[in-house]
């Protein structure tokens, strides 16, 4: 896989989630994550390895842009790690799902919505775990863990629902990835 | 061939239990760690960034910030509320200290034309037609008839007749007595209210009883003060007892009630008590024994 086409698709997605935010945003807090789709799309296509590094860097910048949203304008706060481990196990929850849907869009967006749900559950249960008694524990201020799974959900739909144009477009620029064709079994498959 | 100690998915491994653990970081520790690498990603999307905002800003009005003041508005109603009421006990406080400067006053007073003797009770006798008591006082304490007798604040009785060393009290609690008195609120209550009723001794002497209007608002728990002219000044706002029940006149339920008044104190089973000896004016012991 081109790295040098995958950070700058990054970059652009990152971009338009951060930009686009508020054209993208329904209700307090619903937002599609661009970046996730991206990641799915590169399972589908690229090997084991790949795949998982290229997911640990989208959740680290997923976790650098988007701070843990606290009690007050000021209590926000940059956690890296929730999504980076999150992304993580959607990457691994997909590379074990594209022997099951086929390499069509309504697979990748079934794809998308299972690695997705397997992510957010793990985010979720990291920041819930900050609030456990225990000698290093320090609670988000206002976490519900009931109140973010339902937001969750919707992010979960959104997604789902931006994942087809953005699936279509990044089908597009397939080539530009330069996925291996030749490689096939868990590393990745032959283009078709 | 020489194999790798740590292959990529060794890595990788590493890589997702580190961020694990750095997902329990304390706030302060991840908010320096990574405060660096977000504001340096932060300055490389700002160019792409600017013109997206404003597009959306063009395509949609920004949402206007939802601040949350339920809180803080419901703490400033808290705390309006409880300066307001802080106002109220701070009048009442100087409402108090002014009653208290006037029965401090009055307090000296009675002590200026007041001594009060104490006695030792020998004999409580309840006969039929008076019920006494028999103090260890007399003349020689210059004790007169129809000096006042207390426990404490309660009106107990008058002196009936002195001897040399001892004198006989007829308590309130005599059969045929009819007191006057006035029934207030034991505490200051926000209306205030004060009701003058005529008592009767019951049979067996164990408690008055009066009959009062069914509009009036006396309540249990009042406390019955003399206010009889009959009785000498000294006498005047002593307690003779407390309401312990309201029930229907048998006569008229509709119109009166019967109001049940106890003795604070069980007349008969006093061990001391204070004669009350005026000392200015000649008509301190005025008044007819009731």
């Amino acid at each position: 896989m081109s790295w040098v086409f995958f950070i700058i698709m990054t970059y652009v997605l990152v971009a338009f989630e951060t930009g686009l935010g508020s054209l993208f945003v329904v209700g307090d807090s619903v937002l599609p994550n661009l970046l996730f789709i991206l990641g799915i799309f590169i399972s589908i296509y690229a090997p084991q390895s790949t795949t998982l590094w290229a997911m640990l860097i989208l959740g680290v910048i997923t976790d650098l842009v988007f701070p843990i949203q606290g009690v007050g304008p000021v209590s926000d706060f940059v956690l890296v790690g929730p999504n980076a481990a999150g992304f993580m196990l959607g990457g691994w929850v997909a590379l074990q799902l594209r022997g099951i849907f086929r390499r069509s869009l309504p697979g990748i967006v079934m794809t998308v919505m299972i690695a997705f749900f397997f992510s957010q559950l793990l985010v979720v249960a990291i920041l819930t775990m900050r609030g456990l008694p225990w000698p290093i524990a320090e609670p988000v201020a206002g976490w519900s863990a009931a109140d973010e799974l339902v937001r969750r959900f919707w992010c979960l739909l959104y997604t789902m629902l931006l994942s087809v144009p953005l699936i279509y477009l990044l089908g597009g620029s397939i080539k530009l990835f330069h996925f291996d064709p030749h490689r096939s079994g868990p590393a990745g498959y032959i283009m078709r | 061939m020489r194999r790798r100690l740590l292959t990529s998915k060794h890595w990788l491994f590493l890589a997702f239990a580190l961020m694990l653990g750095a997902g329990l970081f304390p706030q302060s520790l991840a908010s320096g760690l990574w405060h660096y690498p977000r504001h340096m990603l932060l300055l490389a999307l700002s160019p792409a960034q600017h013109p997206l905002h404003s597009l959306a800003d063009q395509i949609r009005t920004p949402l206007t910030p939802k601040v949350e003041l339920g809180p803080i508005s419901e703490l400033e109603n808290n705390y309006m509320e409880l300066l307001s009421f802080n106002a109220k006990l701070q009048q009442e406080l100087r409402e108090a200290n002014d009653f208290v400067m006037q029965l401090a006053q009055l307090r000296n007073l009675r002590k200026a034309s007041e001594i009060l003797l104490p006695a030792r009770v020998t004999l409580s006798t309840q006969g039929l037609a008076i019920r006494s008591l028999t103090l260890v006082v007399g003349t020689k304490k210059k004790v007169q008839q129809g000096m006042v007798v207390a426990a404490g604040y309660n009106l107990v009785g008058r002196v009936a007749s002195v001897g040399s060393s001892t004198s006989t009290v007829r308590l309130i609690n005599s059969p045929g007595t009819y007191l006057a008195a006035r029934l207030v609120p034991p505490v200051n209550d926000q209306s205030p209210r004060q009701t003058v009723a005529h008592l009767e001794v019951s049979d067996n002497g164990k408690f008055f009883f009066a009959r009062g209007d069914i509009n009036e608002q006396v309540k249990i728990g009042d406390l019955a003060f003399l206010a009889d002219d009959r009785w000498p000044l000294a006498a005047q706002g002593l307690i003779i007892g407390q309401v312990t029940a309201i029930d229907q006149d048998e006569m008229t339920p509709l119109l009166r009630t019967r109001i049940k008044i106890e003795p604070l104190r069980s007349l008969m089973h006093l061990g001391q008590v204070l004669v009350i000896e005026p000392q200015f004016s000649e008509n301190a012991l005025g008044g007819v024994l009731p």
